[in-house]
């Protein structure tokens, strides 16, 4: 934490370095979080954009993290993915060039592939927000509890129970799906 | 639940929910070009952000005024020696007396931290921004005039006054910035054709130190230069971002022949010159990054007219009237006129390593514009471009006397 800290104080004084650092450090990571979410690479780009648009731009006033950056990172994110589906509630399905094809994974295997993923997303999308948060930076990001809990500025206590309950609803619309098909 | 790594993690679901996350986890990775771009747009932002902070030199806030004291033991003893004389002049009530005798006083002279006292009183005491800021610069003009009579005697500027100048110019700067944008237009006007006045008789100053010394330049003078030229390019930022916000007109007057001036000294053969080219080599360093010189050039050229119009400081009220009517040129020429590309031309305008300092103060800079137009790349470059313009303009300026 004590690197992470020092390169946020010199993008503070706009060291250009430390902020080319932050962006090659946090930028995939961010990439990552709103690809899994919302399944649009346009999406994760602009959204990735956009948060370090605002980081620069909390910077600037002299607000923005202090510490635990990437906690900051992630919780902009997500606000921009709520929004996001606040503005456009009906979203198109991942498209065939989303999803990832394994070497050799072709023809049956692949469109199987391609189900598992469209019914997983959808089933994480049924959840409310926070608990999409949570089941995402927790079992997908992999961060621990603690990290979570910062990003999402909740108590520890309260991201298990969140965490618990989601799995719960998560599993039970999995579950479900499984029965319709 | 407790905590758990990934391998343990994932026993820890119910089966359909870790093949779900399976599922997910893959996340391909973003478009090589797509993402260059983006970084280079996020880096470009960022180096305009840098461009419009504070420059240390002007970033005072810290800096207590007694610390100007401090660093002059002989100074220190004066000081107490001053509380000693306003002690007994408040016993014997001869305050008012001491004090008003003390304004007149030069550096070096016995009354003369009674004067410094008085001010920073006076400073202390004023809470409305807008008189404070006025009052600041009126002071910081005292300073130029106190360089002159000492040029004049013969005497030599003290380090102090530098920096006391640069303290007086600094709070100026920063007070300005808490006041509407309204109040700030006003007073960056006055505060630029202040400057603009200061620059050209410092430079006089400058010069006739010069003559007899082999080109040796006293370092206060340079330091006051050095200042008065951050301050005009922080306030040439600063009336950009308030253009942008406001009407696209300039805030300029043609003001009246800056030669009705009184100067204190003779013209300097060489002193003129030194001022006007000096910004007039920062002004043609920017137009030329900003990539549109022609219009730029022109631009700067009309703008130069207003900078002589001021009377001195006892005529502010006056020289922020002027300044506020005229609307002078649109503003927004340079500005968008090469949007698109997020690294060209405006960038290297803004790492100019000639400017000497990084360039605006915050004022202008937060008032929203920015926030609003920051996310596009294209932002950067028509700004670059203007930079060049207001700087022409202050260059082309300096015509005439100035001074009390």
């Amino acid at each position: 934490m004590k690197t992470a800290d020092a390169l946020l104080q010199r993008a503070r004084q706009w060291d250009e370095k430390a902020l080319a650092q932050i962006y090659d450090t946090y930028a995939p990571a961010i990439h990552r979080y709103v690809y899994r979410r919302t399944g649009h690479t346009d999406t994760a780009e602009e959204i990735t954009a956009e948060t370090f648009h605002r980081f620069l731009v909390a910077l600037k006033q002299g607000s923005g993290p202090t510490d635990y950056l990437s906690a900051w990172l992630y919780r902009v994110a997500h606000n921009l993915i709520v929004d996001f589906y606040r503005r456009q509630p009906a979203q198109e399905p991942a498209t065939l060039d989303d999803v990832i094809l394994a070497d050799g994974d072709q023809g049956v295997a692949y469109l199987e592939r391609q189900t598992r993923v469209e019914q997983a997303r959808a089933a994480l999308q049924q959840l409310t927000p926070l608990q999409q948060q949570i089941i995402t930076l927790r079992f997908l990001e992999e961060l621990s509890i603690e990290e979570v809990a910062r990003a999402v500025e909740r108590a520890e206590g309260a991201v298990k129970a969140l965490q618990h309950r989601a799995l719960a609803s998560l599993h039970r619309l999995l579950e479900g799906e499984d029965e319709i098909i | 639940m407790r905590l758990f790594k990934r391998a343990s993690l994932q026993e820890t679901l119910p089966p359909s929910v870790a093949a779900a996350m399976d599922a997910l986890r893959p996340a391909p990775a973003p478009n090589r070009e797509v993402w260059k771009a983006r970084r280079q747009a996020f880096l470009t932002e960022a180096r305009q952000y840098a461009a419009q902070a504070v420059p240390p030199a002007l970033d005072l806030r810290h800096k207590s005024w007694k610390d100007l004291f401090a660093f002059n033991p002989k100074e220190v003893s004066m000081k107490a020696f001053v509380k000693v004389l306003m002690a007994l002049a408040l016993i014997f009530g001869a305050t008012a007396g001491t004090v008003s005798a003390s304004q007149g006083s030069a550096p070096g002279s016995v009354l003369y931290p009674v004067k410094l006292q008085y001010e920073d009183a006076r400073l202390s005491l004023t809470q409305d921004p807008e008189a404070k800021a006025l009052l600041a610069m009126a002071y910081a003009q005292e300073r130029v005039n106190e360089a002159v009579q000492l040029a004049e005697d013969g005497g030599e500027i003290p380090d102090s006054l530098a920096a006391r100048y640069q303290l007086q110019v600094g709070l100026a700067l920063q007070t300005m910035e808490g006041l509407g944008e309204a109040q700030q237009l006003q007073l960056r006007t006055h505060f630029s054709s202040t400057l603009e006045n200061q620059v050209r008789v410092m430079a006089q100053v400058r010069a006739r130190y010069n003559v007899g010394e082999n080109g040796e330049h006293p370092e206060p003078t340079q330091a006051m230069i050095k200042t008065m030229e951050q301050a005009q390019q922080a306030l040439g930022y600063a009336e950009q971002y308030a253009g942008e916000n406001e009407t696209p007109g300039n805030v300029g007057a043609p003001g009246p022949n800056p030669d009705a001036n009184g100067n204190g000294l003779e013209n300097g053969d060489n002193g003129e010159g030194n001022a006007a080219g000096n910004a007039g080599e920062n002004a043609g360093n920017g137009s030329e990054n900003g990539g549109n010189d022609g219009d730029n050039g022109g631009y700067g050229a009309d703008n130069g007219g207003h900078n002589g119009q001021s009377e001195g400081n006892d005529d502010q009220s006056k020289g922020k009237q002027q300044g506020r009517e005229d609307t002078g040129k649109p503003n927004s020429k340079g500005r968008n006129s090469e949007g698109g590309r997020p690294d060209d031309g405006g960038n290297a305008d803004n790492g100019n390593p000639d400017s000497g300092n990084g360039g605006p103060d915050n004022g202008g800079a937060d008032n929203g514009g920015s926030d609003n137009d920051g996310s596009d790349t294209g932002g950067g470059n028509g700004q670059g471009g203007n930079n060049g313009g207001t700087g022409g303009g202050n260059g082309g300026g300096s015509g005439g006397g100035g001074g009390n």
